[in-house]
């Protein structure tokens, strides 16, 4: 659905992103994770034809990726990470616009309304950050596309909305849409996401399935008072905080509980290791080679 | 091959509205009131005449100078050459300048162009209805300029012959269309997120230049008339005497304008999003 392969696209001196390859496979919905300025966005605007590739080649529905190209514009729903529509005119108009445009199922249209809650006789440029991003929802999801395209699509949502929002993704992939998500709330990527992809500084760090990123999962293990010289495979030494010491495990659990019994700590913590805090640690290291 | 977006037309007619209502009705008016005031300003030029008889019974240079600016009106349409007709191009040519500057930047302002930019309409088309739009917004401005001049006239001097103001309004059209292409070209030449008012730099010289090749004898300054779109459609040349038009300048800035809207459609393509 999505092919990319070592695209590079800079901005003068200052890197967009660099060697970029990623496939999106049809029917799947495709994660894609990073700090602010790491190259998301760049990569999303130049799959959508915004922006000009300075190397590489993609293709996205089997079309090269070509600047200007709208021809793709029809199979594809696009979510940018901030609603931009007409300030002037009122979300009737602004939804009408885009129906006027697209083929749109009105049942569908409908359910999307009554689903987020939209206030179709308010201003566009009346309303809150949050209520402007449920109309980009709309004009995205509309047409049914065969590909999303989702710039961080929740910020800014209230707790139902967003569930609702992601229910809604999983219909659409029921339906078989495809979807690529990028997002910082990795709590959405883990509920909804078949891959993901980390991507650094305009690099792409690694792409795995949700599945494989389970079962790598490893654990934290926090024991008081602090005691920094446990010695078992799979085991390492993070620091000490607050009289307690701290070590990541990657093993099998049996193990370390017998391992663990031969100590008498006042306290010990064993718990899995959130994607959030795996992803930090990826955010942090300065050579993931 | 279909270049025209009625959607897109109606969404853009929408969004230029509001300002093509104030801009056409607040220069309509300022017109109505100056023509209003006609008869008052006739008794003034005929005073005005004696003066005259005096100055040239001296030889004095004032009545060359005052010739170069229109001399003194003789009826309604003369004076509205000379009162109302360079300012309703100053202003006009400034306003077509904002709405073709406009009509571009605007989506890239606004931050709109993604959206715009991601639906299934080719640049070629986004373009062509931008300017089908402009070329609308302008013909209803200068439809209301000339009705509010005619109301005028009916008002203060309904025998006035008035086919010259329509002949006169075209030719303004035909050159507003010309600034505002210009502009859109301007703004697709430059980088994105500019000021508006950078489109004045458009018409406001050209027309001082006008101004001042009208206004001079010397060969070389005269010569700058054929550089500004306003010289075809001048109004003292035009409404009051007579004069052949300006072939020649209206081609050079047609096809000035050809090549722009030429170029236009290449850069367009190519256009990046920042």
């Amino acid at each position: 659905m999505i092919n990319v392969v070592e695209a590079r696209k800079y901005y003068g001196k200052s890197r967009g992103i660099h060697n970029v390859t990623l496939q999106v496979n049809e029917g799947e919905i495709f994660g894609f994770v990073g700090p602010n300025g790491s190259g998301k966005t760049t990569l999303i605007r130049v799959l959508l034809g915004l922006l000009e590739l300075q190397g590489g080649h993609a293709t996205i529905l089997d079309q090269e990726v070509k600047l200007g190209n709208h021809k793709i514009n029809q199979d594809i729903g696009y979510m940018p990470s901030e609603s931009f529509f007409f300030n002037e005119m009122k979300v009737q108009g602004v939804i009408d616009f885009f129906k006027g445009i697209r083929k749109v199922d009105t049942d569908y249209l409908k359910l999307l309304i009554e689903n987020l809650d939209i206030d179709l006789n308010k201003k566009f440029g009346a309303l809150s950050f949050g209520n402007k991003k449920k109309i980009g929802i709309v004009v995205a999801l509309m047409h049914q596309p065969k590909l999303l395209i989702l710039d961080e699509p929740t910020s800014g949502l209230d707790p139902l909305i967003q569930s609702r929002f992601l229910d809604l993704l999983l219909e659409a992939k029921k339906k078989g849409t495809t979807i690529l998500l990028s997002s910082h709330v990795l709590s959405e990527i883990e509920k909804v996401c078949d891959r993901v992809a980390l991507i650094k500084e305009g690099v792409i760090l690694f792409t795995k399935s949700m599945e494989d990123i389970r079962k790598d999962e490893h654990k934290r293990l926090m024991v008081t008072p602090n005691y920094q010289n446990l010695v078992l495979e799979g085991l390492s030494y993070i620091n000490d905080y607050n009289s307690s010491s701290h070590y990541t495990y990657h093993g099998d659990v049996n193990l370390l509980i017998d391992y663990l019994s031969q100590y008498k700590f006042k306290d010990v913590v064993l718990r899995n290791i959130g994607l959030e805090e795996l992803f930090a640690v990826y955010y942090t290291k300065e050579d993931l080679s | 091959m279909n270049i025209f977006s009625k959607n897109l037309f109606k969404l853009e007619f929408k969004r230029s509205f509001k300002s093509l209502m104030i801009w056409s009705f607040s220069l309509a008016l300022s017109l109505l009131l100056v023509i209003v005031i006609y008869p008052m300003a006739k008794d003034m030029f005929e005073a005005l005449e004696q003066m005259i008889e005096y100055f040239e019974s001296i030889n004095s240079g004032f009545v060359g100078m005052l010739e170069m600016f229109g001399g003194i009106p003789e009826n309604g349409i003369e004076y509205f050459a000379t009162e109302g007709a360079m300012f309703l191009q100053l202003l006009g040519g400034i306003f077509a300048a904002i709405v073709g500057f406009g009509i571009i930047n605007k989506d890239e302002k606004e931050k709109t162009v993604e959206v715009i930019y991601t639906l299934p309409i080719s640049r070629e088309k986004l373009l062509f209805t931008k300017m089908t739009v402009v070329a609308v917004n302008l013909f209803i401005f200068m439809l209301i300029q000339v009705l509010m001049v005619d109301l005028g006239f009916l008002l203060v001097a309904p025998g006035e012959d008035i086919s010259a103001i329509w002949m006169f309004g075209l030719f303004d059209y035909f050159m507003f269309l010309m600034i505002a292409y210009l502009s859109m070209f301007l703004a697709i030449v430059l980088k994105p997120n500019q000021s508006n008012f950078i489109a004045i730099a458009i018409p406001f010289p050209l027309y001082i230049i006008t101004t001042i090749a009208y206004a001079t004898d010397n060969a070389f300054l005269k010569s700058l008339k054929y550089i500004s779109p306003f010289t075809f459609a001048e109004p003292v040349g035009w409404l009051k005497d007579q004069l052949n038009f300006e072939t020649i300048n209206f081609f050079i800035f047609l096809s000035l304008t050809v090549v722009s809207i030429i170029l236009s459609f290449v850069l367009f393509k190519k256009r990046q999003i920042i």
